[in-house]
């Protein structure tokens, strides 16, 4: 019961934060919360309206691949809420991440923490992070709130190395959401944390460990990464907002104070489009209590060498042009890493040292004050309550405050299949309700590629949203669904069936049971069909789906078995006998430091 | 009860909060700043609509003033123009401008705008001199845009 009770806060104070925010659906409106909202709405009208996979995305851009869309994350857990309802769904989806973030939070903290407040201190210090995030609705970067557990399961599979499995799970959630940048940020992280062990072997063994587990939880998604994987390789990112930039800047020493001030606790959180003349991301409203502990930090706890380098190396990350240090001059050196954008998702990172800094000094300047033999627990809780409980409360009465109560239009029955409309930024939600579609959209990857191939209804090339050509026979639509569609067609003359969706390999016809080949059509789907009387059916299944949804279901398999008694005897080569550290790892610190 | 070295912990303790309140009030005048000069660059490439934006974002951020109270009636005035400039009531927007120039006499989008204005009621010379000055003042003006927003 005594261990529940801190998961309970948890759970209370995620539930208390989560409800504050998603007090006033009018919090939708901001940022690029509608856009995330479009893709969820997409995504459950698939699954519910049409009863299959969001393989393809006919609404957006002229259609374009949907499950391979890094924004779509229909495959994990955190989807379920969804089905019950886009906006109870949301709010339950970001519920959850919070959650997942403060328990994660806290049970890697009293790993490394001496006292259950300092570990909850630490998990609600994390929770900072989330501001920024709900504000600018960037909800496809909250997957780097799985980060602590990243770490959590690398200490613990040190004594257990079924740990390993629950850390290839997370790897895996982490990219069936489309974590590229929290993953790669995570994984920086724990091989920062390999080199605190002690002993090459023992480094050797936990970043083997480590490696299986993210080469496990790489495969367990691949049944979304591979068709994400095929469609960068068709269309390449491309970023300029690294460029030219040189690896040391000395001129931004002199702004380098205030924009960790501003990163950290700027008044209003989200992303400036400039300062300090760099796209920053920025605004985590740590209060000023917080900021001065952090200040403290280096006198109370300078032997942490590990957390001082993992935070000041994650700091630096998230600044990006804004630091003298620019790392991401170099990273974009590295062959695969051209494209690096947005150091965002990395905050995710950086708060995990952060926070745990932060609960390391609170607990050592309480043992100053009181020292050990006190009770600590009334001090640790009222600071846990007033440095890190109360600000986080405000904070999210700010943003609410900031954001009143306004109500979203009503959702409409789906119309027409395909039917898309220009839409400004504001007006994205309520026609994706209507299943109007947006062809205004974000979405930089593939935009310039295929809005030109986009044919309007108002355009005089528009034809219809599938059409013969030439024109003279019939077409019967028999049944309509997103990546699966069912014609009957009769001509006297061999005609081109033409469908008003760009044109992306991976669509196959059958026609009376033979199989057709689908063709680039001046950019749209087209398959050339003889004269005669047919079925035709065409359907969006890329191989790399398939094959991808065997390995995933494989590797599911394996981390089940991995899960069992064989599994401990398996992965036992990468586990020690007995840890220096897990339970123990508190006394071990203590004696070390104090 | 307490330490023998409370009394240092609490002194550190306390000067680090002093250290904290200068620094972030210095991070915020810094940003405030900064922000005010990204207005003011979006204002001289005629981006008025951005510059309101940011200004509004400053108030709520750091709080109204002389300043920002007059940056404000500036983009509001500016958007009020532009619907007579669009409707070519030049005589009437004119008016305006020179009003407003008077009362924020270096604003370049002010100059050249009063320069289209005078060009386009034939005062040739009031035209050239509005106009090069709104060149010193913001030379991204020109070339012109073509919508001012």
């Amino acid at each position: 019961m005594r261990r529940l009770l801190p998961l309970t806060l948890c759970l209370l104070l995620a539930c208390l934060f989560t409800a504050l925010v998603f007090h006033s659906p009018g919090y939708f409106r901001l940022g690029d919360w509608d856009q995330y909202l479009t893709f969820f709405e997409i995504q459950r009208r698939s699954l519910i309206v049409y009863g299959e996979l969001p393989l393809w995305n006919p609404y957006l851009l002229g259609g374009i691949p949907g499950l391979a869309h890094p924004q779509f994350n229909c495959f994990s857990p955190y989807f379920l809420p969804l089905l019950l309802g886009l906006v109870p769904g949301t709010a339950l989806f970001y519920g959850l991440h919070v959650l997942t973030a403060a328990a994660g939070m806290y049970l890697l903290a009293r790993r490394r923490l001496q006292t259950v407040w300092g570990a909850l201190f630490a998990a609600t210090v994390y929770l900072f992070c989330f501001a920024p995030y709900l504000s600018g609705g960037v909800v496809n970067r909250m997957n780097g709130s799985l980060v602590p557990w990243l770490a959590l399961s690398m200490l613990a599979a040190r004594r257990n190395p079924r740990w390993l499995v629950v850390q290839a799970l997370v790897v895996g959630v982490i990219l069936l959401e489309g974590g590229f940048y929290a993953l790669v940020g995570g994984g920086l992280l724990l091989g920062l944390m390999c080199l605190e062990e002690r002993g090459f072997s023992r480094r050797l063994r936990i970043a083997a460990g480590t490696a299986v587990a993210f080469v496990l939880g790489i495969l367990l998604s691949s049944i979304r990464l591979l068709p994400t994987l095929e469609l960068y390789a068709r269309f390449p990112r491309s970023t300029t907002v690294y460029a030219d930039q040189p690896l040391w800047n000395a001129d931004r020493l002199a702004t380098f104070p205030d924009a960790v001030a501003a990163f950290l606790a700027a008044p209003a959180v989200g992303q400036r489009p400039l300062l300090f003349e760099q796209p920053i991301f920025l605004g985590f409203a740590l209060p000023w209590p917080l900021l001065a502990l952090l200040l403290l930090a280096p006198l109370l706890c300078f032997r942490r060498v590990g957390l001082w380098v993992q935070a000041l190396l994650f700091l630096v990350l998230c600044l990006g042009n804004a630091s003298p240090l620019n790392l991401w001059a170099l990273l974009k050196q590295l062959p695969g890493l051209h494209s690096l954008n947005l150091s965002m998702s990395l905050a995710w990172v950086l708060f995990v040292p952060l926070s745990l800094l932060l609960a390391l000094t609170l607990e050592r300047w309480w043992q100053g004050v009181l020292g050990r033999a006190r009770p600590r627990a009334v001090a640790g809780g009222l600071s846990f309550a007033l440095l890190a409980v109360a600000p986080l409360l405000v904070q999210g009465y700010d943003l609410l405050r900031r954001h009143p109560r306004a109500e979203l239009p009503p959702s409409s029955d789906a119309r027409a299949p395909f039917q898309q409309t220009r839409g400004e930024r504001m007006a994205m939600l309520p026609s994706i309700r209507a299943n109007a579609g947006v062809v205004h959209a974000y979405e930089e990857v593939i935009r310039e590629r295929l809005e030109s191939q986009v044919d309007l209804p108002a355009s005089s090339f528009y034809r219809g949203e599938w059409y013969l050509r030439p024109a003279g026979g019939s077409l019967e639509l028999l049944q309509f669904r997103p990546s699966h569609l069912r014609f009957r067609y009769h001509s006297n003359q061999p005609a081109r069936l033409v469908i008003n969706q760009n044109y992306f390999p991976g669509w196959r016809a059958r026609v009376n049971g033979e199989e057709f080949r689908v063709e680039d059509s001046n950019g749209l789907l087209g398959v050339a069909l003889p004269e005669g009387t047919f079925e035709v059916e065409l359907r969006y299944a890329p191989p790399t789906f398939v094959v991808g949804r065997w390995i995933s279901l494989g590797i599911a398999l394996v981390l089940l078995l991995l899960a069992t008694k064989v599994g401990h005897r398996v992965l036992r080569p990468f586990a020690f006998a007995t840890s220096p550290h897990g339970p123990e790892d508190r006394q071990h610190v203590e004696s070390r430091e104090l | 009860m307490f330490q023998p070295r409370a009394g240092r912990y609490a002194l550190g303790a306390a000067l680090a909060l002093v250290v904290t309140l200068v620094w972030i009030n210095h991070a915020r005048r810094a940003e405030r700043a900064d922000r005010l000069e990204t207005a003011q660059a979006q204002l001289d490439r005629g981006v008025v609509h951005t510059a309101e934006t940011v200004y509004r974002s400053l108030v709520w951020d750091f709080g109204s003033d002389a300043e920002l109270e007059a940056r404000l009636r500036l983009t509001g005035a500016l958007l009020r123009i532009e619907p007579l400039l669009a409707a070519g009531q030049l005589a009437a927007a004119s008016q305006q401008l020179q009003q407003l120039d008077a009362e924020v006499p270096d604003q370049g989008l002010v100059k050249y705008l009063l320069a289209r204005c005078y060009r386009a009621l034939g005062d040739g010379e009031r035209a050239t001199r509005a106009e090069q000055a709104a060149r010193a003042l913001a030379p991204g003006l020109f070339p012109a845009p073509e919508v001012v927003r």
